[in-house]
């Protein structure tokens, strides 16, 4: 057999206990608040709520579906840019759903430019889909620094309202991150139903055999397209939330680096695993906070806790956490007879 | 409805300097089992590959019921009711036994990105009908013990190839095209698997198969074509293709015997 190198098969709980798993997590999510103290931890767990959004979409488009994307940081900075120059335009205007407009608007932008540079992009293969969505993102990044009538420039935008719901302003950190949480709920609910579909499926075959999937009907690039295009709109959301979350938005956020980061969240988290998402977020974005400090040393630090956990957990933090737990749990059994 | 399930007109294949398929014709009749046999580097599979669209021939045409299917992707040709399975089998591994055979009826099935995000009540009763479908072709190919929920690249590999027959039956295939459905098995799943690729033909599926294994092709096939070096070299029954003395001097390696003007190989350009 001609076995296609893959991750593993989701181990997707069976779909009755689904709606459990997501309970448990929107429990925990409520609850978490009681348990951070302080403003900047829950900055950061806002932070991490945003990265799993973006990182769950490029987890669909390299973990399920198989294709690479070095340039997801430029649709996160699209959406960002599209929430602050509305934002910084309508200034005067007060009105709680103008920011949403924003929103909105980056979402479609940058699943709109997904779409347009997904076309030829996507028929490129492996390393060179690669170097293309490399580019992608660089091109992207230049484009916010030098139009400068538009974006600033390197000085960045400020100054547009916050989120709101009718009267109640985001503007808070405890407030972006019930916001924020239950928006990453959604998206991983989305995604787990989309994974166990038809649509998933099709995805999924094109990972492993385009041959296969090809001569069972599915229609290779419409999928790939469609994921992109999924991933694009997810970083664009996300992108709005940064914006709006951080109240400054700057080319800085939206260059390689960030795109690397992502791609390491995804494989960290574990790939083709939903919930792996959170992981993976949560360990870079907190990584990269706690070497902050450590300025260039902080990326040899980084490189050597991705490849150790490479090395010690291939499969990625979430998978390896379970492996372990139920190794213990069938240690503990055979301790038991 | 008069037209054949499968026609090859003329078809024609070239890979740099050979010649790997010639000018080849022949049809497939509506519930009939064909083989195509011949020696290694005959042009099988490659025949396999033009009828399926993973490679464009270089001249002639395969229609499908009439209709052209030359020019189409794969999956365009797959919707009009072309399905197979694969030499070397291509499963996808890193999903269940019954998830494998779900994408067999994607041409089947509708849900959408949007349908299948939500999981809308259409969505999910299609869903319940797909795997109660793709439960019935497990049954059907004797896989009906495996757990569905096993990873597929874990089935033993008689049952790989099983399972991808199974999953070329969830397109409710016009035309089941097999390559090599015997290769790499044992003389009594080789005796199982002609039981049900006759099964499958009563069920009113065509079928056209690539087999090394002559009992079998001989015992099941009602039709024969002879493939040598990319040429057809003899059609007909079963019977009638085996006493051809173009197929014995094929088989047994002889100087292909007088070739006719105009045929064989040949320079490529």
């Amino acid at each position: 057999m001609r076995v296609v190198t893959a991750p593993p098969a989701p181990q997707g709980p069976a779909p009755p206990r689904k709606w459990l798993w997501f309970l448990l997590a929107g429990g925990v999510a409520a609850a978490l608040p009681l348990a951070l103290r302080g403003e900047y931890a829950l900055h950061l767990a806002v932070s991490i709520g945003i990265n799993t959004i973006v990182a769950l979409g490029l987890n669909l488009l390299m973990g399920y579906a198989g294709q690479v994307s070095l340039g997801q940081a430029a649709f996160v900075g699209i959406g960002a840019y599209s929430s602050a120059i509305l934002g910084a335009r309508w200034a005067g205007v007060h009105h709680w759903a103008l920011p949403w407009v924003g929103v909105l608007a980056g979402m479609a932008l940058a699943a709109l430019t997904a779409a347009a540079v997904g076309v030829p992009l996507l028929k490129l293969r492996g390393h060179y889909l690669a170097m293309g969505t490399l580019g992608f993102g660089m091109i992207m990044h230049i484009v916010m620094v030098q139009w400068e009538s538009l974006t600033t420039g390197t000085i960045g935008i400020s100054g547009f309202a916050p989120l709101a719901l009718a009267g109640l302003k985001l503007d808070s950190e405890l407030r972006m991150y019930y916001l924020v949480a239950a928006l990453v709920l959604l998206a991983l609910a989305m995604a787990s139903n989309i994974i166990d579909s038809r649509v998933g499926r099709a995805m999924r075959a094109v990972h492993t055999s385009e041959m296969a999937a090809a001569t069972s009907g599915v229609d290779i690039a419409r999928y790939k397209l469609q994921v992109f295009v999924l991933s694009g709109a997810l970083a664009g959301l996300a992108g709005s939330l940064y914006a709006h979350h951080v109240g400054y938005v700057n080319p800085e956020s939206f260059g390689f680096a960030y795109s690397i980061h992502l791609v390491v969240m995804v494989v960290i988290g574990g790939m083709a695993s939903i919930w792996g998402a959170i992981f993976g977020a949560g360990a870079v974005t907190l990584i990269g906070e706690h070497l902050r400090s450590l300025q260039e040393f902080s990326t040899i630090i980084f490189g050597l806790v991705l490849m150790t956990i490479m090395v010690f957990l291939p499969a990625g933090l979430w998978r390896g956490v379970a492996a372990g737990a139920s190794l213990l749990r069938g240690r503990r059994r055979g301790e038991g007879t | 409805m008069s037209a054949p399930v499968l026609q090859l007109r003329e078809v024609s294949k070239r890979f740099g300097g050979l010649l790997a398929v010639d000018r080849l014709s022949f049809e497939v009749a509506r519930g009939q089992i064909k083989a195509l046999i011949g020696p290694n580097g005959a042009g099988k599979t490659t025949v396999f590959n033009l009828i399926t669209a993973i490679h464009e021939p270089n001249g002639g045409e395969v229609r499908v019921e009439g209709k052209r299917a030359t020019g189409l992707p794969s999956h365009r040709v797959a919707e009009m009711g072309v399905a197979r399975t694969f030499q070397n089998v291509e499963l996808f591994s890193n999903m269940s036994v019954l998830e494998n055979v779900m994408v067999g009826a994607h041409v089947r099935t509708r849900a959408g990105l949007l349908s299948a995000s939500f999981r809308l009540p259409a969505t999910r009763s299609e869903e319940a009908g797909l795997a109660a479908k793709a439960r019935e072709c497990l049954r059907l190919v004797g896989l009906a013990e495996v757990p569905p929920e096993m990873e597929a690249r874990a089935l033993p590999f008689g049952q790989q190839r099983l399972l991808e027959v199974a999953r070329a039956l969830a397109a409710d295939p016009l035309l089941l095209l097999l390559d090599e459905p015997a290769a790499g098995l044992s003389t009594a799943e080789t005796a199982r698997l002609g039981e049900l690729v006759k099964r499958i033909r009563d069920l009113g599926v065509t079928v056209l198969l690539v087999d090394h294994d002559m009992d079998l092709v001989m015992r099941i096939s009602d039709e024969v074509v002879v493939l040598d070096q990319g040429l057809k070299i003899a059609e007909g029954r079963p019977r009638q293709v085996q006493r051809d003395r173009r197929v014995i001097a094929a088989y047994l390696g002889e100087e292909s015997s007088e070739p006719e003007p105009g045929e064989g190989g040949g320079p490529a350009c």
